[in-house]
């Protein structure tokens, strides 16, 4: 393809009227790091309309964290871009070995989680700019809105556990006004980072409440305190995902419904444990004593992914890393 | 030498953007060149690492926009490419 080919300045022109946020996201994306062109293009070439009105949304978000502020703005997008290339090169390494660069949680935190400035401006928006751009990502956007957040009930409480961003709990308090909620984090500096976003969603503090705890041991939690549990990005950066969903399952309430995600053969800046396959998620959840009521599978290659069978062919692709993401309720 | 570099640069990007070597510039870019996406941005940074002997960082592979950086950075690191 030679120059002018790429209808990607256009797309992105034709959608700026009724989706700015979207269009100065892809604008500057592209403009920081051209290399990522086509991840845009294909990502507004899959979702469409839907992926633009998304777009505009996280963007909101981001903005209110960077105070409006456009330089801010375009540090957080080269922190997308940084952690994408990091990612990348794990990846490469983990197809090689067989194994994750971090072997060791404390390791691990003393790396990435203790340090205040990377949590706040590097992972963070990196992960706010995934929900973006990056496929797996995105579709657990979408399964959360689409598969999870009608199944939250009216009233009751709404724990978040790895909150991080604290968006998938703004959403849902937002969505269910009776709700009160919890959000948890083993880093106080994405507990603040998730106080903000709360804000943003006009959550008050008198329906929100942010705890410190750690996934690894018992949480300082009552059985059966929540009627919904949302733990996402979570499982794989755990020595030992199985206590957690033991964990998760004591927290759940009767008739409780909770949000589950695992990365499969996914290396990233911060993953521990190694998922061979979705198989091996199902059946932990199950053993922990959950039902799968929903899920999806989402392998992260080039490829057709609104063809279920190519879909299902690119998961069984050992080289492939997957991302998964199911609903489950106590059995 | 830079000669013999300049080549062994172009022949890794050729073949990984499935381009002639002789058709690459250093105004070349992801935006000139399909094929040229996040992905395969860092297989030509790693495949440079290893024929050149170098290493890069993440920041400096995110700073490359075109053949041109790259031909620049790896002036820095003393692989003279013409």
């Amino acid at each position: 393809m030679k120059h002018g080919e790429d209808n990607l300045t256009s797309m992105v022109a034709a959608a700026a009227t009724d989706h700015p946020g979207a269009a100065r996201a892809i604008d500057r994306l592209i403009t920081i790091a051209p290399m990522f062109r086509s991840a845009a293009r294909d990502m507004l070439r899959a979702y469409g309309t839907t992926f633009l009105r998304r777009a505009d949304d996280r963007v909101a978000e981001i903005d209110f964290l960077c105070d409006g502020d456009a330089e801010r703005f375009d540090e957080a997008v080269r922190a997308y871009v940084r952690f994408c290339m990091e990612f990348a090169r794990k990846q490469a390494e983990f197809l090689r070995t067989g194994r994750y660069s971090f072997q060791d949680f404390d390791e691990m935190c003393a790396e990435l989680y203790d340090d205040n400035d990377a949590v706040q401006n590097f992972y963070l928006f990196a992960l706010l700019f995934s929900f973006i751009f990056s496929p797996n990502y995105y579709e657990f956007y979408d399964f959360f809105e689409t598969e999870f957040l009608p199944h939250v009930h009216d009233t009751g409480c709404v724990c978040e556990i790895g909150c991080g961003h604290g968006v998938y709990l703004g959403k849902t308090l937002a969505a269910h006004h009776s709700t009160t909620g919890v959000a948890i984090d083993i880093s106080p500096a994405a507990l603040e980072v998730a106080q903000r976003m709360l804000g943003y969603y006009q959550i008050g503090s008198q329906r929100v409440e942010f705890a410190q705890d750690d996934l690894r041991h018992r949480l300082r939690r009552d059985d059966g305190c929540a009627q919904a549990v949302i733990c996402c990005e979570v499982l794989e950066h755990l020595p030992d995902p199985q206590r957690a969903l033991h964990e998760l399952r004591r927290i759940l309430g009767e008739g409780g419904t909770a949000l589950l995600s695992a990365a499969i053969r996914m290396e990233s800046v911060d993953h521990l444990y190694v998922f061979r396959t979705h198989d091996e998620v199902i059946e932990m959840i199950e053993k922990a004593g959950l039902r799968l009521e929903a899920s999806r599978v989402i392998p992260l290659a080039k490829g057709n992914m609104q063809d279920e069978e190519e879909r299902r062919r690119l998961a069984e692709d050992p080289r492939v890393p997957v991302g998964f993401i199911c609903r489950a309720s106590p059995k | 030498m830079s000669h013999e570099n300049r080549s062994k640069l172009n022949e890794i990007i050729a073949t990984l953007l499935e381009v002639e070597a002789e058709s690459l510039s250093n105004d070349c870019s992801p935006e000139t060149i399909e094929h040229w996406d996040s992905l395969n941005h860092l297989n030509i940074c790693v495949a440079v690492e290893q024929e050149f002997g170098i290493t890069l960082t993440t920041d400096e592979m995110v700073a490359i926009r075109n053949v041109g950086d790259l031909v620049a950075l790896l002036n820095t690191k003393n692989v003279v490419c013409a």
